[in-house]
C-alpha cells in the first residue's frame, strides 16, 4: 500500500494532471486520507467560462491554480456527449475548502440550480463577511448579481443571496448595521 | 452578545445561539480572513434523518437539528410562507455541509452534474478503495453508477474512479488507487 499512498493522495483529476506531465499545481484537491480511508477532496462547479469564473472567485479571496485539460474519458464520466468532448478544470481554494471549476466545450446551457427551495441537491455556498454591502459590491463588479429584493435583516444579521457569473447561489451573511 | 456573535455565526447559526443550542453543536466556520470566511456548502435534502445517516456512514460528524422560522425561509430561500425549514450541519476534514430540508420537500431531482447543467455539480472524495466505499454508499441509501467505474493511467500513477449518488441523487465522485 505504501507505494500507493501517492495514488491515494491524488484525486483522479489531480493525477491525470500528473500523468499528462502538467506542472504540479499549487492549488489542488485535498490529499490526506483520514484513518477511515476517506477524505473530502473538493466540491465541483460547472462553469460557462473558466477564466471569468476563476477571476470571480479570486476577487472573493480564493487562491487559484492553473487551467488544465483533462482526457475525454473523464468528460464522458461527467456526462459529456459526443466522440471527443473537451474538458478543462481549475482548482480554487480558501479556508480549507477546495472548489473545482469545470468547463466543458461546448458548455452546458442549462442554468445553475435555483437553490434549495426549488430543487434537491447542492444549492449554495455560504460566506460570512464583515460587511454585506462591501462584498455585494465586489460580487456585482465582477460578473455576479445580488438578489436585493430578498435581502433580510434578522436580529443582528444582514443576509443577502447573490450569484456567481453562471447563477450559482452564494449566501452573504454579515452584521446588520445599527 | 453582539460583536463576537455577529462575526462568528452565520445567519442560521446565529439563530441557533439565540435559541439556546448546545455549545458542542456543529456550526459554520467562524473565521474571517480579509473580511470573508467560507462558512459552508449547502445541500437540499428530502429527508433530513436519512441524509444525516448517509453522511455519517461516510465519516461525517453530525450536529443538532434546528428549525428555521418559516418567514426567514420564505424571504431568503423563496419557500412558500407556510413551509417549514429544518437544517443540520455536518462536518469532516474541516469541510462543513449544511443539510437543508424544506417541508413539504422539493420533488425536483438534484442536478445531473457538470456536463448537464451549470453550477454546483458534485462532491468529491478521495478514498483508499473505491469499491469498498461504493459498497458503503449502497448499503446506506445511496447509489453507485457502475458504468462510470473506470481506470485511468498506468503503473503506479493509475487511478480508479466511480461516480455515486447520495439518497437524493447528489453526485459523489470517488477516486482511489487502481487495483492490480
Amino acid at each position: 500500500m505504501g507505494k500507493f499512498s501517492l495514488l491515494a493522495a491524488g484525486a483522479a483529476l489531480g493525477l491525470a494532471l500528473t500523468a499528462a506531465g502538467a506542472q504540479a499545481a499549487a492549488v489542488g484537491p485535498n490529499t490526506t486520507l483520514a484513518s477511515d480511508g476517506i477524505v473530502v477532496a473538493n466540491v465541483s462547479i460547472s462553469v460557462a467560462d473558466l477564466e471569468k469564473s476563476a477571476k470571480f472567485y479570486q476577487v472573493l479571496g480564493f487562491e487559484a491554480g492553473t487551467a488544465t485539460p483533462l482526457p475525454p474519458a473523464i468528460a464522458k464520466a461527467l456526462g459529456a456527449k459526443g466522440a471527443d468532448p473537451k474538458l478543462e478544470i481549475l482548482f480554487v481554494k480558501r479556508d480549507g475548502l477546495v472548489l473545482e471549476l469545470i468547463h466543458f466545450t461546448p458548455a452546458p446551457t442549462k442554468k445553475a440550480s435555483m437553490g434549495s427551495a426549488a430543487e434537491l441537491g447542492l444549492c449554495h455556498i455560504g460566506l460570512r463577511v464583515d460587511s454585506v454591502d462591501r462584498v455585494a459590491k465586489i460580487v456585482t463588479e465582477n460578473g455576479g448579481k445580488t438578489l436585493d429584493k430578498e435581502r433580510t435583516k434578522l436580529g443582528p444579521m444582514d443576509i443577502l443571496f447573490a450569484t456567481d457569473p453562471d447563477g450559482t447561489h452564494i449566501e452573504l451573511v454579515g452584521p446588520a448595521k445599527s | 452578545m453582539a460583536g463576537k456573535f455577529l462575526i462568528s455565526g452565520s445567519a442560521l447559526a446565529l439563530m441557533f445561539f439565540a435559541g439556546g443550542a448546545r455549545a458542542t453543536d456543529l456550526l459554520p466556520n467562524p473565521t474571517l480572513d480579509g473580511g470573508i470566511g467560507l462558512a459552508n456548502v449547502t445541500i437540499s435534502v428530502s429527508d433530513l434523518e436519512r441524509s444525516t445517516k448517509f453522511y455519517q456512514a461516510l465519516g461525517f460528524a453530525a450536529g443538532d437539528r434546528h428549525e428555521v422560522p418559516g418567514a426567514l425561509a420564505a424571504k431568503t430561500l423563496g419557500t412558500p410562507p407556510d413551509d417549514k425549514l429544518e437544517v443540520r450541519f455536518i462536518s469532516r476534514n474541516g469541510m462543513l455541509i449544511e443539510l437543508v430540508h424544506i417541508i413539504p420537500s422539493s420533488t425536483k431531482p438534484a442536478s445531473p452534474g457538470a456536463a448537464g447543467q451549470l453550477g454546483l455539480s458534485n462532491f468529491a472524495f478521495r478514498v483508499d478503495d473505491v469499491m469498498r466505499v461504493a459498497a458503503l454508499i449502497k448499503a446506506n441509501g445511496g447509489t453507485a453508477n457502475d458504468s462510470s467505474h473506470a481506470t485511468m493511467g498506468e503503473g503506479p500513477q493509475a487511478t480508479e474512479f466511480v461516480f455515486c449518488g447520495d439518497p437524493d441523487g447528489v453526485r459523489l465522485e470517488l477516486v482511489g488507487p487502481a487495483k492490480k
